[in-house]
């Protein structure tokens, strides 16, 4: 049997986005139902009034959670993001030299040995293309 | 741009960690908790899984193919979409490109191209 090139690693990175993405808030959710029931609500007169049984907890536990979840999210990706990408990207040395090389190409301020170097640094990474087109 | 010895030590423990190690933890933790304060309390789950061992093997057979198929799934479908969000929000990499293109089609000026060289080797610099 021949397997494909790189075959394994995708799996292993489907497996992983299928486990953080994924299932890993059902493994979360359901830790977190379970000890704080077990070790804070049951036995404790004042809970136990409002929240009797484990799955009553677990029902309004997972339908305060989404949507509250979804409007800190929203209000993450429209505004936190773009302050997390600009601070990414302003300490991203790589990036910056890629453009700035393009941009003395472009401007004719890049020396010819310059230029030789940066295309030998780029060339090293692209050696570590896993040739999928 | 040289790193530090122990900043290349602690990148390489949290990768270890994070892309590693903690399916371990985090499995161990599922399966014990599960296991103890559901299953064992609850006389229909523990008639069927009636040992913590076989609880712990059901899970992993189910959990890895599962998780594998999904994970297939995202990276078909899902993943451009949210590569697609946060390029939306990664202003720095679109003034580059903008910069680049005014700078091709003779539209940025040599203040403005001079000002964004400054910037980038800033950024080399760190």
């Amino acid at each position: 049997m021949i397997v494909p090139k790189n075959y394994v690693r995708k799996l292993w990175w489907d497996g992983r986005m299928g486990h953080s993405t994924y299932l890993i808030f059902f493994l979360t959710f359901v830790n977190f139902i379970l000890v704080t029931y077990s070790y804070l609500i049951e036995g404790d007169p004042i809970f136990q009034k409002f929240i009797s049984d484990l799955w009553l907890f677990s029902i309004i536990f997972v339908i305060l959670y989404f949507p509250v979840s979804i409007l800190i999210g929203r209000w993450h990706t429209y505004t936190q993001i773009s302050v997390e990408m600009t601070i990414k990207m302003l300490e991203d040395p790589i990036m910056a030299k890629m453009i700035r090389t393009l941009l003395d190409v472009q401007t004719g301020r890049a020396t010819r040995e310059e230029i030789e170097e940066f295309r030998k640094s780029i060339t090293e990474i692209e050696k570590k293309d896993i040739n999928e087109f | 741009m040289k790193v530090g010895w122990t900043r290349r030590r602690w990148w390489e423990f949290r990768q270890g960690h994070s892309v590693y190690l903690t399916f371990v933890l985090t499995f161990i933790n599922f399966i014990l908790i599960s296991y103890r304060l559901l299953i064992e309390k609850v006389t229909a789950f523990k008639e069927l899984v009636p040992d913590l061992w076989m609880f712990a093997l059901l899970f992993i057979v189910f959990y890895i193919p599962a998780a594998t198929l999904i994970g297939f799934w995202h990276r078909r479908t899902q993943l451009r979409v949210e590569t697609t969000l946060v390029q939306q929000q990664n202003p720095i990499l679109a003034r580059m490109v903008r910069t680049l293109l005014d700078v091709q089609t003779g539209r940025a000026t040599r203040e403005e191209i001079e000002e964004f060289r400054k910037m980038l080797v800033k950024i080399e610099k760190g």
